[in-house]
């Protein structure tokens, strides 16, 4: 593989065995993340929500364009197939909320995990970690306000039970490349640790509503 | 959809450690941890050094003297 610059980057190792074809998942999964976000960034419940979701869209497609970077276009890696469920349309907020909670989240995992064993994109992850900090807090947030409320918690529990096993198929798919080509890489596999966190937000979600603001 | 107990917070944020924080606008959100999100992301014009946020309701009252501007009793 050819540089189209330095940071292109040659498949010599097995970080890069492992890490150009999940980069080529992580731009396509962000690419379809953007558009979701697009979609919704002047159709949100409040002015507040669509600024904040037009922000996470423009991210999205900036880090995706900083991913793609590493690729080499002309041959480059096919990725996992992302989940029906984040292809489809997100028809409505409640939707786009458990995507942002679920998909978004799981996205980060695995950028965080390959940019631990690629020097390559770690030097380009750290801008993307920060900014995926406040699109987590955003979908985090929303994801319990809607949880616990009456009238669409029912709906978004039953959505993001559909959405999870999903993403968990897919970060598992991910979780088993790693393995093939970096066996003990992590102390525990992305989808482990996703799952501990989806697993508070749901518990969050479905308790008793709290009474601040 | 819209949360019902959505509270107005006043966004503070300054460019340079010399400066002092002063108000660039106001975001409304049901918990600080939205506000600190909408804060960020409808406030990102410039590249702030920090950014703060208080609920309005937080502010006290020192004196207030708009009823003089505005006729109100």
């Amino acid at each position: 593989m050819s540089g189209k610059g330095c940071e292109v980057a040659e498949p010599d190792s097995v970080a890069e065995k492992v890490g150009l074809p999940l980069v080529a998942t992580l731009v396509a999964a962000k690419q379809r993340l953007a558009r979701h976000y697009l979609e919704w960034c002047v159709r949100g419940p409040v002015l507040e929500a669509s600024t904040a979701v037009a922000a996470m869209a423009q991210e999205e497609r900036g880090q995706a364009a900083v991913l793609r970077g590493l690729l080499d276009q002309a041959s480059g890696p096919r990725g996992i197939a992302l989940p029906m469920a984040v292809v489809d349309r997100a028809a409505t907020w409640v939707d786009l909320i458990v995507l942002a909670a679920l998909f978004d989240s799981a996205i980060t995992y695995v950028l965080a995990t390959v940019a631990g064993i690629w020097p390559v994109l770690s030097r380009r992850a750290g801008k993307i970690l920060q900014e995926e900090q406040f699109h987590q807090m955003f979908a985090d947030r929303w994801f319990v306000l809607l949880g616990r409320d009456l009238a669409v918690g029912p709906l978004l529990r039953q959505q993001a039970a559909r959405v999870r096993v999903q993403v968990q198929q897919w970060l598992d798919q991910i979780d088993t490349l790693l393995q093939q080509h970096s066996p003990g890489l992590a102390a525990e596999s992305t989808v482990a640790v996703w799952g501990r966190h989806i697993d508070a937000l749901f518990a969050e979600a479905s308790s008793t509503a709290d009474t601040r603001g | 959809m819209r949360p019902d107990r959505s509270r107005l917070y006043h966004v503070f944020a300054r460019r340079e450690v010399t400066e002092p924080l002063r108000q660039v606008g106001t975001v409304h959100a049901p918990d600080e941890t939205l506000a600190a999100v909408y804060a960020a992301t409808t406030y990102d014009e410039e590249q702030w050094l920090d950014m703060r946020i208080v609920p309005a309701d937080c502010l006290m009252v020192v004196y207030d003297r708009t009823h003089i501007r505005t006729g109100n009793p």
